[in-house]
């Protein structure tokens, strides 16, 4: 009964692509609406994995949603519109690292999240919960380590699920350097953390949090 | 030996390689210790980055029971009116025979709903506990691959239903409006007929 619910309405929905054709012809307000509430989490999330803080990642992702509506005249229906869409929310982080920089800020100490880490078991113990935040925090700062150029790779192929050629696109980069990228930065991760995770078996808290695109 | 490159392995690991490929790959993999330590090493890797959950969808919680109603609304309006249509007469008993079928099928929805929303989250969490036993019983190197399979099976599952939510909101928002609009004109249609004095004949 919930399969057939659920999947009468995708008859009719609209790709990612004909709902940003709306917006831009007509600055439809429900197509916007409708991308907004597909892609504002994937977004955040790339914000907040690139810049290591999940404010930052919010605002971020606010403003990539602000940059996507005064852009839109420039999306052209031949491109994807996720690959739009990314590179509009990329050059938000690197910007945003770049004034990080400038301002001598180290994004390296945690802020208290309201979302905190997603826990995949509510009945684990406060201790099992402490070990758990303790392993985000150590793989949030090994990532905010690697060089931009790896960890953009990482965090839309590991986090965001794309392919390597679309990651490819995205950057607008060779397929084959996103793979070699790849290579070396879970090269890197596995140097940076082997220390911190190594020691106890690793419950499976990988959520469900990709959307395919 | 002729090493398979770390593109060949991202591939692999990323579920890219196509079959053949991932064959030999695998085959490789047996008999050459220096590529199996780089590729555990990178396996360790990928596993290390599962450590950093985020919340995945939030928004599906918090708008999930709103888009439904509006899609059940959606779903009984368009109905009622389709019934409606065909047992057109008097003004009053079309309304009240609507009102009586709009009541009964709102509950029949909700219902259904209810039952479906249960029995999902049912699912969700047995399978989940299932996953959690076998991780305590299994080998551990097997059990993330099929860990990370289902996780992408859900992964897909989720997004998917996402889209459709969205998708209903948007259906239904459109069909409330179209709905709407199309009562007021059978209103309008049959007020005069029904409301026309006799003695004019």
């Amino acid at each position: 009964m919930g399969g057939k619910l659920f999947s009468w309405p995708s008859l009719f929905s609209s790709a990612d692509e004909q709902a940003m054709w709306r917006v831009r012809e007509n600055g439809d307000d429900a197509a916007f609406a409708q991308l907004v509430g597909r892609w504002q989490r994937p977004v955040q999330n790339l914000c907040t994995r690139m810049t290591g803080d999940a404010h930052r990642g919010e605002d971020l992702a606010q403003d990539a949603f602000a940059r996507l509506y005064a852009r839109r005249h420039t999306y052209e229906p031949t491109a994807r519109f996720s690959t739009f869409l990314w590179r509009i929310a990329l050059n938000l982080c690197y910007d945003e690292l770049r004034k990080i920089k400038r301002r001598g800020e180290l994004p390296l100490e945690p802020t208290p999240d309201d979302d905190g880490p997603a826990h995949a078991d509510d009945a684990s113990g406060p201790d099992d919960r402490a070990v758990e935040t303790e392993r985000a925090e150590a793989v949030r700062r090994a990532l905010l380590e690697l060089s931009e150029p790896y960890r953009v790779v990482v965090v839309l192929r590991h986090y965001e699920g794309l392919k390597f050629r679309e990651i490819g696109d995205v950057l607008g980069i060779p397929e084959g350097t996103v793979k070699s990228r790849m290579a070396e930065a879970l090269t890197q991760l596995d140097q940076l953390l082997r220390a911190v995770l190594a020691d106890e078996p690793r419950p499976p808290t990988h959520q469900p949090e990709r959307l395919f695109v | 030996m002729n090493h398979p490159t770390p593109e060949d392995w991202m591939a692999h690991l990323y579920g890219e390689a196509p079959a053949a490929r991932r064959a030999e790959l695998d085959a490789h993999l047996h008999q050459c210790p220096s590529c199996a330590r780089r590729v555990r090493a990178w396996r360790d890797g990928m596993g290390a980055l599962d450590q950093w959950p985020l919340p995945a969808s939030r928004r599906i919680h918090a708008w999930g029971p709103a888009l439904r109603w509006a899609a059940a609304a959606a779903v009984v309006l368009v109905l009622g009116f389709l019934g409606g249509r065909f047992s057109a007469g008097n003004p009053r008993a079309f309304q009240a025979a609507m009102q009586r079928d709009f009541d009964a099928r709102l509950a029949l929805v909700r219902d259904e709903l209810r039952a479906a929303t249960a029995a999902d989250t049912q699912r969700v969490l047995e399978s989940f506990a299932q996953s959690l036993e076998e991780a305590r019983e299994g080998d551990a190197a097997t059990l993330a691959a099929a860990l990370r399979q289902r996780d992408s099976r859900h992964s897909a599952t989720f997004a998917q239903l996402r889209r459709d939510i969205d998708t209903v909101a948007v259906v239904a928002e459109g069909r409330l409006t179209d709905t709407q609009q199309q009562l007021q004109q059978l209103a309008f249609a049959t007020r005069p007929e029904n409301q026309t004095p006799p003695d004019h004949e």
